[in-house]
């Protein structure tokens, strides 16, 4: 018996390590394999401004044959910012900041309450705090107020919600073995230092305050010929209003129980123009109230969409996730809609080389997980649009509006065919010109797979002829229009196809005096090169289907019949896509994140 | 039309001016050019069956037989590299680390082509593999690391098999498991968590742990000893060997909160061998900063941390006396008329059971203590029956109390011994 109990014994004496305790920071991954974890964000109800109204005097325009004159106008918009208007001001624009990415903080009737990826906490604060009123005031004096009420009652309250958010917000973080033995450790033993560390320092509070609103508006009296040959006046709407927003983000100190400001920023819309045209009579100040109201709507929109774009370029709140798998050109990674990635989301790669982290090339997001719950394990599709990509790379998200400015030079061809009396009166036009606007890929800023690589172009174009024609001479085209393309990426070099089409009216004059107008139907193929997410080079070329709608010679007779409806030719352009991170009235055309998993949630 | 026509013929006469072979040389040219500059460096794969890179960490000990290790692996591709981690942290458990399997070189020579079959067949010895934790190009290679648990128990199974490593159970039989008795030096009520949680871990564990109970009192035979000796007694000591452990344990706590209502804690452990009272081990177990509701919790933690370290040292020290002796304190009374004749005639029987120096306490002229070492005797009592076998000093010897290593008996012609023993 103690031949066996011996041996026995002594096996278990040299296993006695079993409990050995591990350090938890050891088993996470370094900074090449960085992956974002949640933060915790409060946002405040209502959003601050520096006027009790906004007020913007109209002016009456009129716009004819005599140019364009304005005088005042009888009316001045009053759009006064009662906390109503404040809190749906403050509702637009934390809808882009204070994304999926965030588990949010709400605090009301001495409750506080975690909203996370897996569930709602809610806890008893103990205390009544009132809310914060953002009011009117100056940045200065908003900002003052706000640290004072941060760092009084409020530090408490969220130190309390923290505490006991703790345990949940450690099972959420992304790292899997998370899930499996460091969680198992962690109902053992309670959560490490460290994680309670992170975890209650990465809370924040956002808040907006928005700078001095000096818009523009006027109602603009414009002329035009009926069919039958009368003239009728009708009436648009035109307001300009800029909306700056000064971007605070307070950070929640765990050790010194206190707020800091982490940063600051300030959001801009750009120029946002709101315009209608559709009133035949001189509008009511309903009317134009309502214009106003969509147009001042808009221009916070835009600053919100560029305070996400600024979001994103901060580490702290910028997506970083590990390459799962490739499998060509596509790669698989974690995250989704959870973590606020839209459709087309471009991703930069990038691996340590040689103790340098060195960019690889970029991808974009394709059919986005819709991780609503940490059960769901299917991967965010993306795919390799520059450079290249091996499992473990590492993604960051590129801070991205999805919007171009668009810059391109180019040749019409234009054949014209047309006959006064026994005369040839057509001929060839060949016309450099320039066109100039904005394109927005709608896959991101819909939020569509469908529309997914969908790209609009709005633009202005104008062309001079070199071709010297009798009887009209040289023309000049000046018009604008739309275009939509859809891009498809060939390999991995950033080089894609692009067929599309765009429909213009360009209306033009030629050097003899002759008045055209053609609507312009142009079939395009479209060779690109993005070179990074920020800037492409494309190569257009395309059909010139041109439906003459009016030619008038210089003495004003109509000389449209002599000539056929369609004039054809080649066009062919060299165009260049400067991103912009500011989207002004484009703003119009963003969805708001996805909310797919709002009625998902447990 | 004009205008077309002038174009192609500029056309024309530009390509037609130049010679067509001329521009196939030069296209061959570029096209070298290019595919030279093109070409990586070739990247070679380790053809051998040890690691390429030995970088690897002990992470925890996270089963009876398994050991989680983070380990590199360096390759050209994701998948070489990752099964060179593998190899390294196969590598980690045989040779690496403080703790590795094959301890001298002798060892590790013998273990070779065990080794090798262990690298090429990684698959059987890693229980479970993370994602990865880290991935660098260094020198046009691939550096990637994981955690990886690896089934160390059956490891060490194959190589006893092979007879590589010394069987555990053949040494332990000459010796068997200390008794081990565990006492609270200083920390309240916190060290006294610590002193239950380390004999929980040692009753576990299979060793006979010796409780001291509130009421027990240093045996009179021990104080009185203890007191003859002279030194300065420790009671810890003095009640170690009223028990008759082998070996006593003293635990210190220390600890307390920090910010963010987390706290730590940490548990001074000292082991010493009772007998002597040599010190045998001494270390400090500490627990993470945690967040915890009960900080018992931490002091667990601690006490564990302390007892995986200590319980190392223990085995060390104890298999040196597998091969040395194990200590055994002997007091002997007399009286003052026998007193220098059985000290004589003892000391001797004890220089025929032993080679190593006899340690003599102070004592009287009618009491003597040794510390002796002496090789395969289980206890004291055995020890007593040896002694007795080969006494040849005045009188008889009666054994008065054997507990553990601690033996005390009587050596007198006239039955009077000076000690008064109540």
């Amino acid at each position: 018996m103690k031949r066996l109990l011996v041996p026995l014994m002594v096996i278990v004496l040299f296993c006695l390590e079993l409990s050995a305790v591990a350090d938890p920071t050891v088993m996470k991954s370094d900074e090449t394999q960085k992956k974002y974890e949640r933060k915790a964000v409060m946002g405040l109800s209502d959003i601050g401004f520096m006027q009790n109204s906004i007020s913007i005097p109209m002016n009456l325009c009129r716009s004819d044959k005599n140019g364009y004159r304005c005088s005042p106008w009888n009316f001045t918009v009053n759009y006064p910012l009662s906390y109503d208007q404040k809190q749906k001001a403050a509702g637009t624009f934390y809808d882009w900041t204070i994304t999926n990415r965030f588990d949010k903080i709400i605090m009301q009737n001495g409750q506080a309450k975690m909203i996370t990826r897996n569930g709602d906490s809610t806890v008893k604060t103990g205390e009544f705090l009132p809310y914060f009123t953002s009011g009117t005031d100056s940045l200065d004096g908003f900002k003052n107020r706000l640290e004072n009420y941060l760092n009084s009652s409020v530090k408490e309250s969220l130190g309390v919600l923290l505490d006991a958010t703790v345990e949940q917000r450690y099972k959420e973080l992304p790292e899997k073995e998370q899930e499996t033995f460091m969680v198992t450790k962690a109902k053992e033993l309670g959560v490490s230092a460290d994680f309670v560390r992170t975890l209650i320092n990465s809370s924040y509070v956002f808040a907006a305050h928005v700078n001095y609103i000096k818009g523009s508006g006027r109602v603009i009296r414009k002329t035009r010929k009926t069919l039958d040959g009368r003239t009728v006046h009708y009436y648009g709407i035109e307001f300009d209003i800029p909306v700056n927003v000064t971007f605070l983000i307070y950070n929640y100190n765990g050790e010194q129980k206190k707020f800091t400001l982490y940063k600051k920023l300030t959001a801009v819309s750009g120029l946002v123009s709101g315009l209608t045209s559709s009133f035949g009579v001189i509008p009511t100040h309903n009317q134009v109230m309502a214009v106003f109201k969509d147009t001042f709507q808009t221009a916070v929109k835009a600053a919100a969409i560029n305070a996400n774009y600024q979001l994103k370029k901060d580490d702290n709140f910028a997506l970083f996730m590990p390459v799962n798998a490739v499998d060509g050109s596509k790669i698989e990674t974690d995250f989704g809609v959870m973590e606020d990635i839209r459709v087309d989301a471009p991703f930069t790669i990038m691996e340590m080389v040689d103790g340098k982290m060195q960019k690889k090339g970029y991808v974009r997001a394709r059919k986005v997980a819709k991780n609503c719950s940490a059960d769901y394990n299917k991967p965010t599709i993306m795919k390799i649009t520059n450079g290249k990509a091996e499992q473990a790379d590492l993604l960051r998200e590129y801070p991205w509006t999805g919007l171009f400015f668009n810059l391109g030079f180019g040749m019409n061809a234009s054949l014209v065919k047309g006959t006064a009396g026994n005369n040839d009166i057509g001929g060839m036009f060949l016309a450099p010109g320039a066109h100039l606007g904005v394109s927005i890929d709608l896959g991101y800023s819909t939020n569509t797979s469908a529309l997914s690589e969908f790209y609009l172009d709005i633009f202005f174009q104008t062309s001079v002829g070199i071709d010297n024609f009798k009887p009209a001479g040289r023309p000049i085209w000046f018009g604008g229009g739309l275009g939509i393309s859809k891009r498809f990426y060939v390999g991995a070099g950033g080089f894609y196809i692009a067929p599309g089409v765009n429909l213009a009216y360009d209306g033009g004059s030629t050097f003899n005096d002759y008045k055209l107008q053609q609507f312009v139907v142009n079939p395009q193929l479209h060779f690109g090169f993005s070179i990074s997410p920020s800037f492409d080079l494309v190569f257009k070329g395309g059909w010139n289907l041109g439906f003459m709608v009016q030619v008038k010679d210089d003495i004003g007779i109509d000389r449209t019949n002599n000539y056929d409806l369609l004039a054809m030719g080649l066009t062919a352009t060299i165009d260049f896509n400067f991103h912009l991170p500011v989207v002004g009235a484009m703003a119009k055309l963003y969805t708001k994140p996805s909310n797919v998993c709002k009625g998902k949630k447990k | 039309m004009c205008v077309k026509v002038r174009r192609n013929r500029i056309l024309t006469e530009f390509f037609g001016g130049i010679e067509m072979k001329k521009i196939l040389v030069s296209f061959l040219a570029l096209t070298f050019i290019f595919s030279g500059c093109g070409s990586a460096p070739e990247c070679k794969q380790n053809q051998k069956a040890t690691p390429a890179l030995y970088e690897a960490s002990f992470v925890e000990s996270s089963g009876t037989a398994e050991t989680m290790i983070k380990a590199t692996g360096l390759g050209c591709t994701i998948e070489e590299a990752s099964k060179e981690a593998k190899k390294t942290a196969i590598w980690f458990i045989l040779e690496g680390g403080d703790k590795p399997l094959l301890k001298n070189q002798a060892e590790k020579m013998k273990a070779v082509g065990l080794a090798q079959m262990m690298y090429g067949n990684s698959a059987k010895y890693i229980r479970w593999q993370s994602g990865i934790k880290s991935k660098k190009k260094e020198g046009g290679k691939l550096k990637v690391t994981y955690l990886l648990k690896v089934a160390s128990g059956l490891m060490k199974e194959e190589l006893v098999a092979a007879e590589i490593i010394a069987s555990e159970e053949a040494i332990a039989e000459d010796i068997g498991l200390p008794t081990i008795s565990v006492f609270v030096d200083k920390g309240g009520d916190f060290a006294k968590t610590a002193k239950t949680v380390m004999q929980e871990y040692l009753q576990d564990n299979s060793f006979e742990v010796y409780a001291a109970a509130q009421q027990n009192k240093v045996n009179n035979i021990v104080s009185k000893i203890s007191a003859l000796e002279g030194a300065a007694t420790d009671p810890m000591h003095d009640m170690a060997l009223s028990l008759g452990s082998d070996v006593f344990v003293k635990i210190n706590y220390s600890g307390g909160g920090s910010g963010m209502g987390t706290a730590k804690a940490s548990v001074q452990v000292e082991v010493f061998e009772t007998a002597s009272g040599k010190l045998l081990g001494s270390t400090t177990g500490y627990s993470a900063e945690r967040r915890v509701t009960d900080p018992n919790a931490l002091v667990q933690e601690a006490t564990n941390d302390a007892s995986a370290k200590v319980i190392s040292q223990i085995k060390k020290e104890w298999m040196k006396m597998a091969k040395k002796g194990k200590p055994f304190k002997v007091t002997v009374l007399s009286n003052p008329t026998d007193g220098a004749k059985v000290d004589e005639a003892i000391y001797g029987v004890f220089k025929s059971l032993t080679k190593r120096p006899i340690k003599r306490l102070g004592g009287g002229k009618s009491t003597f203590s040794y510390i002796v070492y002496i090789k395969d005797l289980p206890n004291a009592y055995e020890l007593f029956m040896k002694v007795k076998a080969a006494y040849s000093g005045p009188g008889s010897l009666e054994k008065v109390s054997d507990t553990g290593s601690f033996l005390v008996f009587k050596a007198t012609s006239t039955g009077e011994i000076e000690l008064t023993i109540e």
